[in-house]
């Protein structure tokens, strides 16, 4: 162990020794939007509500499946204050959008899918009366059966939830992804031990603080419109929806102005009040209000991906894993949303083949997944994206493992993962170059968990356990576009400008991105403004998801700044009379190397290259190289780097009530450099806390289609107290593509919770829980299975 | 929301005869952290026109104490029960249940008859008018029980007719403990009903015109100790899977008195007497305590998915007796 660590520690001074004349990057900056969220002055959408705004509102399905016979808006027209009413006949453009497909309808117009469908909208001088002109629109409909299980939906014989959808495959099934390397069946044939479970996970909401809102104003000069709302991708939500305003993309403006968190949500869930809020004022000529009720954000909006996952795994005697064969079926709910089309925009589907064989180095792999429509809220990107539920199974499965053939889960776990010139189940080959400190992450971990220590087992009703898991995890989207632009502007004063169409979401990407372009200047922090998430601002950054706005869009402000700074080089070196690669820029001075006594300030310098005809912006881009994935066999290279992790965990659960207290916390994560130290912390607390409820406490109840828990009062996340004190490990292998050697960490640390949790429990009570979440509910009823049986 | 006359009134006659006078469309607004969200979701049919603010009339923000017992004003919030001197000191309970209510801000505007009187939580009684429409049930006069044959998890395992919506109340567990009476008045005059009458398997014993006027609560014995304890599933600002309120009174070696009322698994508070029985005149070991829970879940009749709440409640009376000792 103590030669392993020390190992690991060389190998890290070596990466980091010419790291180490970094001025801003690196260092662990205050969020720049910290102080005014704090004090409340900070201006969400919401915020920018105007008294001469009318209200939108929207009547949703009263059935969550079911055709519209008829609908009578007469009455709601009459009301005094109504300014309109508008049903799917009204509609300007296309009746139907979608992130990867147009599906989904502004308004249902024959048939409802599930409770979130609008069948009519009205616009209002105020709420009361927008309200009132609800209640007084009679809609007729014939009821059908709610799909609620994708397994029963899947059969030939369910009732069709889409009769003619664009884009699925056969029936209610919209996508089937596959995966195959080597030969599953002989490995499984040669096994000397196969592991075989199914594993459950539940469909949550993301739960962000921030309501869906959209302000819609039409622009009297060009006859488009302008829409304010929060939003994960800008460009997308723009050109995805100019067609249904019947617009040009260029005649579509989307802003976002800081928003409170989406977790993927808001990629989808802005389109739902933009196309809202969006006809409405073209109809109206007049700047429409329109917000979702949190019980209606509940319902309406993208869900995690319930998933059932049946996850094979063949392994020698000795702990070598040489097969898996998986099958999972995902919950899509009414909507393709991020659920996945074919390759190669097969989302969320195709992370559950990728990630199906976790961080291990597997020769064969058959895994297969099937994306199925219910009468569910679409499920769209959340966090992880598919992964924390691959990793469910594939981490539960590795301690399984371990517990038959009686070996240490680490050990186990050091015995298959992947290493320098390993190929995972997808094929792609992972590289030290890239950055691959999962060893380092397993090691520091088992050693914070004092894991070679016999663990005390706490007498009486509680007991303890300990649990592990580990993670690989892409950074960015495997989609052909992947890349980002942005532009670099500098003023004349020597300050500098950014504008790219990345969110700022609470994650920390406005000081991430300053302290990149400060580095790459020369300049102070201070002296750098990111402007943020505009259309008409911005060329498109690609959207705010994925782990990948740090290093994706991080490159593109580089590349920009380095233009910017090339130039201002280049001009120096005219000026100062020396050969441009001896200048050089530093906390604003430009200098020769070597002669301090050069420094001019940068500002000086900047005002006289504009007058000399130097041009002060630059698009800043950056492409990673392409990503492949085939969806005949699964195998490519995805992403161009990926970040690594593990969790141990310690509990102590209570066997008379079912309580689980988490008593040790310990997560380390891999993720090339960390820009700004206190914001990779943030994530990795952030991304566990959301992972601790999906293990203990959050399900969306649905039954028929009808969700019971639409609101937070009956559903509960974790507060404080149900959080433990983490103890939090920043492994640093950089990723030589990467900003600063930098890979994403946004969603990787929702990923490995819920396994350790499970295991720990495994180990604690020597009962397997396969489904998420394990709540008082269900320990107490497997507690009492299990002794049934062994009585 | 839909609107409604918000009246204020300035004594407790005037808050009756508004009551009187709107012949069923008027309902007590204290707090309004319950009444508020009830009728901003719209889950019943009939939706009142007038709210009576009870707020305004002055003198019903008290804590007295007298010769024999505790008198607490109906106005008085949550968050003063539980910084009261004379509660901390002598209703542990009451005090206990109190700051396990909500959040700062809901004790810090709930009141104590508020409390008593808010509306069930059953997920489906509470479903939301705006999407889909209200669920109608047995409770709002229309139709069987949806949780009788649906999810039922956090329903009544105890006393349930019809209508298995528990008590979400913390405080009336603990008043049920400690023997307490509610002094209402109403059209019909005054009365005093003990809290184990106050609840029925569809609310309260209160006529539509009648308020809530005071709570008496008798001296529990002095050398009584005191254990409140709840169960939830997230640790802060959640409503009870199970409470329990227990007093044991110890003479030397030997129990003396013992009162154990449990929460949340009936339509109201409710008294564990075979289980109280069991504990009377016995030396209080570990296999005794034991003994009492399991009495106390005895006759419990779970419905599909609830068993899990018989095996908490069990636990949870153990450990508050043995907290106790
Ligand atoms: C987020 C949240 C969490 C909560 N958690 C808990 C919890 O953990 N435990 C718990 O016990 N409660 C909990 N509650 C409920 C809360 O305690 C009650 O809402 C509060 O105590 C009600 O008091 P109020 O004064 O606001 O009542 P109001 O909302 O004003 O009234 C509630 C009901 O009582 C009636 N009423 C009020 N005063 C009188 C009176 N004097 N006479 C007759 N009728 C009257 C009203 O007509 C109405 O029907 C929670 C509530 C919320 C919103
Ligand atoms: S438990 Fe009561 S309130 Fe809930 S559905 Fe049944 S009858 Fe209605």
């Amino acid at each position: 162990m103590g030669v392993i660590l020390e190992d690991l520690e060389q190998e890290v001074k070596a990466i980091h020794a010419d790291q180490n004349d970094l001025n801003v990057v690196g260092k662990r900056i205050k969020r720049i939007e910290a102080l005014a969220k704090a004090l409340g002055t900070a201006r969400y959408a919401a915020d920018l509500k105007r008294d001469d705004m009318l209200i939108g509102k929207a009547l949703f399905a009263k059935h969550p499946h079911a055709l519209i016979k008829k609908i009578d808006t007469s009455r709601a027209e009459e009301l005094e204050g109504v300014i309109a009413v508008m049903t799917a006949k009204d509609l300007p453009g296309r009746n139907g959008y979608g992130i990867l497909i147009p599906d989904k309808p502004v308004i249902a117009e024959k048939k409802v899918k599930y409770q979130g469908d609008p069948v009519a909208l009205v616009a209002a001088v105020n709420e009361e009366i927008a309200k009132k002109a609800l209640d007084l629109i009679e809609v007729e409909y014939a009821v059908l059966p709610a799909l609620d299980d994708p397994r029963e939906a899947m059969k030939d014989d369910a009732v069709l939830i889409h009769e003619n959808h664009p884009a699925a495959d056969k029936g209610n099934i919209l996508t089937e992804v596959s995966l195959t390397r080597g030969d599953v069946d002989k490995a499984f044939a040669e096994a000397d031990i196969i592991i075989e479970n199914l594993y459950e996970t539940p469909m949550v909401d993301h739960s962000y603080l921030e309501p869906d809102v959209c302000i819609a104003e039409p622009d009297p000069i060009t006859g488009g419109l302008l829409l304010i709302a929060p939003a994960q991708f800008v460009h997308a939500t723009k050109r995805s929806l100019a067609p249904v305003f019947n617009l040009p993309p260029n005649k579509v403006r989307v802003l976002s102005p800081v928003v409170g968190a989406g977790y993927g949500g808001k990629e989808d869930s802005c389109l739902d009040v933009c196309s809202i809020a969006g006809v409405l004022a073209l109809r109206t000529k007049k700047t429409v209000y329109f917000e979702l009720t949190r019980e209606e954000i509940f319902r309406n909006t993208g869900k995690r991906h319930a998933t059932y996952i049946k996850h094979r795994l063949a392994a020698t005697r000795e702990g070598k894993v040489t097969a898996i064969d998986v099958e999972t079926i995902l919950d899509k709910g009414a909507y393709v949303s991020m659920g996945g089309l074919r390759e190669p925009t097969h989302a969320v589907t195709q992370r559950t083949v990728m990630y199906a064989g976790g961080a291990y180095a597997i020769p064969n792999a058959r895994a297969k997944s099937y994306s199925v429509f219910t009468n569910h809220p679409y499920s769209c990107a959340m966090r992880g994206f598919g992964a924390p539920q691959a990793y469910f199974a594939v981490e539960s499965q590795m301690d399984e493992l371990a517990r038959k053939l009686e070996m240490d889960p680490i050990e186990l776990r050091l015995k298959n993962i992947v290493r320098d010139g390993d190929r995972t189940i997808f094929g792609q080959v992972m590289k030290k170059s890239r950055g691959l400190g999962l060893e380092e992450c397993i090691a520091k971990v088992k050693e914070r968990m004092e894991w070679e220590k016999p663990l005390e087992r706490t007498a009486g009703s509680r007991k303890r356990g300990r649990g592990f898991s580990t993670f690989l995890y892409g950074t960015g989207v495997p989609l052909p576009f992947e890349g980002a632009s942005c532009y670099a502007t500098f003023q004349t004063d020597g300050t500098v400008s950014i504008a790219v169409s990345s969110t700022e979401m609470g994650q920390g990407l406005l000081t991430a991105f300053t302290q990149i372009a400060a580095e790459t200047l020369g300049v102070d922090f201070d002296n750098v403004v990111v402007n943020i998430s505009d259309t008409d601002a911005s060329p498109d950054a690609g959207p705010t998801v994925a782990s990948r706005s740090t290093t994706v869009v991080g490159n593109a402000i580089i590349n920009g700044c380095t233009q910017l700074k090339n130039r201002i080089m280049d001009f120096a070196s005219r000026e100062l009379k020396a050969d441009s690669r001896d200048i050089d820029i530093k906390e604003g001075k430009v200098f020769i190397v070597g002669k301090p006594e050069t420094a001019v300030p940068l500002g000086s310098m900047v005002a006289k290259a504009f007058v000399n005809q130097v041009p002060l912006s630059a698009t800043g881009v950056w492409y990673p190289p392409r990503p492949t994935f085939s969806g005949e066999d699964g195998q490519g290279d995805p992403m161009h780097a990926y970040a690594f992790g593990a969790q141990g965990v310690e509990i102590e659960v209570d066997t008379e009530t079912g309580e689980i207290d988490i008593v040790k916390f310990v997560l380390a994560c891999d993720v090339g450099k960390a820009i700004n130290p206190v914001n990779v912390e943030q994530q990795m607390e952030g991304g566990a806390a959301m992972g601790i409820g999906w293990s203990l406490m959050e399900e969306i109840d649905m039954s028929n289609g009808v969700m019971k828990n639409d609101s937070f009062k009956n559903y509960p996340i974790p507060s404080i107290k149900d959080v433990p004190e983490m103890d939090l490990i920043i492994v640093e292998h950089p990723n030589e593509l990467g900003p600063f050697g930098a890979k994403g960490i946004g969603e990787p640390p929702t990923v490995p919770t819920a396994p350790a949790i499970r295991n720990a429990l495994y180990d604690a009570l020597g009962i397997k829980f396969n489904k998420i979440p394990f709540t008082p509910q269900r320990v107490i009823e497997e507690i009492k299975k299990y002794e049934n049986k062994n009585s | 929301m839909k609107s409604f006359q918000h009246v204020n009134v300035f004594s407790v006659e005037e808050a009756v005869s508004t009551l009187k006078d709107c012949k069923g469309s008027a309902r007590i607004i204290a707090g309004g952290t319950d009444i508020l969200a009830v009728l901003k979701d719209q889950i019943l049919p009939d939706y009142p026109e007038v709210l009576v603010n009870i707020k305004t009339i002055p003198g019903l923000e008290y804590i007295r104490e007298d010769s024999s017992g505790l008198k607490i004003g109906p106005l008085v919030k949550l968050a003063d029960l539980v910084s009261s001197p004379v509660v901390k000191e002598n209703l542990k309970v009451l005090a206990g249940a109190a700051q396990t209510v909500g959040t700062p801000q809901i004790r810090n505007v709930g009141t104590v008859g508020g409390n008593l009187c808010q509306d069930t939580r059953c997920w489906y009684y509470r479903y939301p008018h705006s999407i889909g429409g209200r669920l109608l049930c047995l409770r709002k006069g229309s139709g069987p029980c949806l949780a009788a044959t649906g999810d039922n998890r956090y329903h009544a395992i105890f006393g349930g007719r019809g209508c298995f919506a528990v008590c979400p109340s913390d405080i009336a567990v603990a008043l049920l403990a400690l023997g307490a009476e509610i002094k209402t008045t109403g059209a019909r005059g005054s009365r005093t009903i003990p809290v184990q009458d106050f609840f029925n398997p569809l609310g309260n014993a209160l006529e539509p015109e009648e308020m809530i006027l005071e709570i008496q609560v008798p001296n529990p014995p002095a050398e009584a100790k005191q254990q409140f304890l709840k169960y939830t599933i997230r640790k802060p600002i959640d409503f009870a899977i199970v409470s329990v309120a227990v007093l044991v009174v110890m003479e030397g070696e030997v129990c003396s008195e013992a009162r154990i009322a449990l929460g949340a698994v009936a339509p109201g508070p409710l008294r564990a007497t075979e289980a109280e029985g069991a504990l009377k005149g016995k030396r209080l070991d570990t296999t005794t305590l034991e003994e009492a829970a399991g009495l106390a879940v005895k006759e419990a009749k779970p419905l599909s998915m609830n068993g899990y709440k018989v095996e908490i409640a069990r636990a949870l009376v153990a450990r508050a007796l043995s907290a106790c000792l």
